[in-house]
């Protein structure tokens, strides 16, 4: 069986079109109690950069780093959504806005931790690391008909259809449980909430954590494709991440996934016969996230 | 060094007031936040330097320029993103928000595409002239910038408080509903808002221009982020407050970069944000509106 048809860089295109889905339904979540937080992009930044400096400068394996990462923007997310509560509507829209700014800010200057607007180079792919893994059980994918590169960035791709699907059946399930009709409530009214015994706080919260937690992930997946930095695409995510996920007031997580997440493909576009390996060698591809990192020294030279 | 560094801020804080009367004007009157101000700011910026720097026409012709193409974008704005999201029953009243943020993505891209993504030289043709008075060094871009956007605040000012259709706008602003039963034609009115702030938003741009003589197509994203900063912080749809705010802010970043460190410049506008939301959320000069605490 052959699967010559099997192109990694539409792979790669799919494995980002489910990246823009697990963004899409976290920011679903937390409009589910009626909050608008346009900081999910700062989540997916600590996830990011959470497990790229665990895997990179503390040996960890990246599945653990994953973990640690996403349940690390969850906290974050608690540490946001308790003053958060304060607000409402556009303003709670606008702090959560200044949030992924400030801590934007904070990435670019903090060069001993997170190399500043270069980033953070040469972090471990997991398509290649699942490559090693399954040779050094004694397989090749030239045993199922797949080349090197198809092979990476399908399991890549795979995984990904995996946490999404797992994702939105917890979310369906999540929905129609006590807690969902404890969000419903809440976006709907949250006075009458509270007063029929909503601890509205709580889960408000809850809900916080939930679509921080679910966007840190991404964040990983997001560097692990590309081989890049986590760091310099942000600004770009801050508003990426939004289209998917407001469809007004629809009952259901029904994400649309944004396909035409310009900054991501357009680098692919732009160059459509890739390197045969499909992926960038880690450290290799550092001359993109370069130039931005430069484009962007300089729009913050201009306004300086 | 102190008195220049306060020319210095004064001159950027005039910049962003000028921006933010842009954002505030459509909040008092909208209560939403046009996301696509940046943007709008942004093209008004390039038209500008267009004109400048490619037809070699005088200053003048820039503003005027920039001021008639952000008009016509912000009337399309207003009569594609905005009008037919009004009066819509059961719409979540975040979707005026997010159309914009939509508008802003496309304009920026457009913008990518026209403009191309590196810088633009913005090149005004008195950029070398200077003074020295006593010891301090001022240029005359410093003061033609402070001028126009001192004279814009004026107009601004006398226009709302001293003619009709200033009146009718502040009508507007206090209740859609009640100003169109007295007879104020609250579309056309919302329309000029969206056209006069877009306006302001241009030449704001030609300002920038004029100020850092660089210019490209994500000025708007970060000039856009500030000037929210700067309405939250002196009061979301207050006049005086985007004026004291814009000072504010320009003043602190100013000074940040003399006698701070340069990195975390931009993080000020945005901790501000941060702390002036959690403390006192109707910020410096506002009245609390009881939607805050729906």
């Amino acid at each position: 069986m052959s699967f010559e048809w099997l192109n990694p860089y539409h792979l790669q295109v799919g494995s980002f079109i489910l990246i823009n889905v697990l963004l899409g339904i976290s920011i679903y979540v937390t409009l589910a109690t009626g909050q608008l937080s346009l900081g999910n992009a700062g989540f997916m930044s600590i996830g990011a950069y959470a497990s790229a400096i665990l895997t990179t400068q503390h040996g960890f394996s990246i599945p653990s780093a994953i973990v640690i990462g996403s349940l690390l923007a969850g906290v974050s997310g608690i540490l946001v959504g308790i003053p958060a509560l304060r607000l409402r509507g556009v303003y709670l829209a606008i702090a959560t806005l200044g949030f992924g700014e400030v801590l934007r800010v904070v990435f670019i200057n903090w060069e001993s931790l997170t190399g500043g607007a270069v980033g953070i180079a040469a972090i471990p792919q997991m398509g290649r690391e699942i490559l090693a893994a399954v040779e050094a059980a004694g397989f090749s994918p030239e045993d199922w008909g797949l080349r090197n590169n198809q092979f990476i960035s399908l399991s890549i791709f795979l995984i990904l259809a995996a946490v999404v699907v797992l994702a939105i059946l917890f979310f369906l399930r999540l929905f129609s449980s006590r807690v969902g009709r404890a969000y419903t409530a809440i976006r709907m009214d949250e006075t009458a909430a509270e007063t029929s015994g909503i601890d509205t706080t709580y889960y408000k919260v809850l809900a916080f954590s939930q679509g921080a937690l679910l966007s840190g992930q991404p964040g990983r997946f997001h560097v692990s494709p590309r081989g890049g930095d986590p760091g310099v695409r942000r600004l770009r995510r801050k508003r990426g991440p939004l289209r998917p996920g407001l469809r007004g007031d629809a009952p259901y997580p029904a994400p649309r996934a944004a396909p035409g997440d310009q900054r991501l493909p357009v680098h692919h576009l732009r160059n459509p016969r890739r390197p045969d390996d499909g992926l960038p060698a880690p450290g290799t591809d550092r001359s993109r996230p370069g130039r931005a990192a430069d484009r962007r020294k300089a729009a913050g030279r201009i306004l300086r | 060094m102190f008195l220049e560094q306060l020319i210095n801020g004064i001159t950027l804080g005039s910049i962003y007031a000028v921006v933010a009367l842009g954002y505030t004007l459509v909040f008092g009157v909208l209560d939403i936040i046009n996301m696509a101000h940046g943007e709008i700011f942004m093209f008004g910026a390039f038209v500008g330097m267009l004109i400048v720097t490619k037809a070699q026409a005088p200053l003048w012709a820039a503003f005027l320029g920039a001021i008639l193409a952000t008009a016509a974008m912000g009337y399309l704005l207003e009569r594609f993103a905005l009008r037919p999201l009004r009066g819509r029953t059961g719409g979540s009243p975040l979707a005026p928000l997010i159309s914009t943020i939509g508008v802003s993505i496309l304009l920026e891209n457009v913008a990518h595409k026209v403009f191309g993504a590196g810088n633009q030289l913005f090149e005004t043709p008195f950029a070398e002239i200077r003074f020295e008075v006593g010891p301090v060094t001022v240029y005359l871009v410093q003061i033609a910038i402070l001028a126009v956007s001192l004279l814009l605040m004026a107009g601004l000012s006398l226009w709302l408080h001293r003619t009709k259709a200033g009146k009718a706008l502040r009508a507007t602003a206090e209740s859609l509903e009640t100003a169109a039963l007295l007879g104020v034609n609250t579309t056309g009115i919302i329309t000029a808002t969206v056209v006069i702030a877009s306006a302001m938003g241009g030449v704001a741009g030609v300002l920038v221009g004029m100020a850092f003589n660089y210019i490209n197509n994500q000025m708007g994203l970060a000039m856009g982020l500030k000037g929210l900063a700067i309405i939250i912080l002196g009061g979301m749809g207050s006049v005086a407050g985007a004026v004291a705010g814009g000072l504010i802010l320009g003043l602190s970043e100013t000074f940040m970069v003399a006698y701070g460190s340069s990195g975390y410049r931009d993080a000020i506008a945005f901790a501000a944000i941060i702390v002036v939301l959690l403390l006192r959320p109707q910020g410096l000069f506002g009245q609390a509106p009881p939607e805050m605490q729906r």
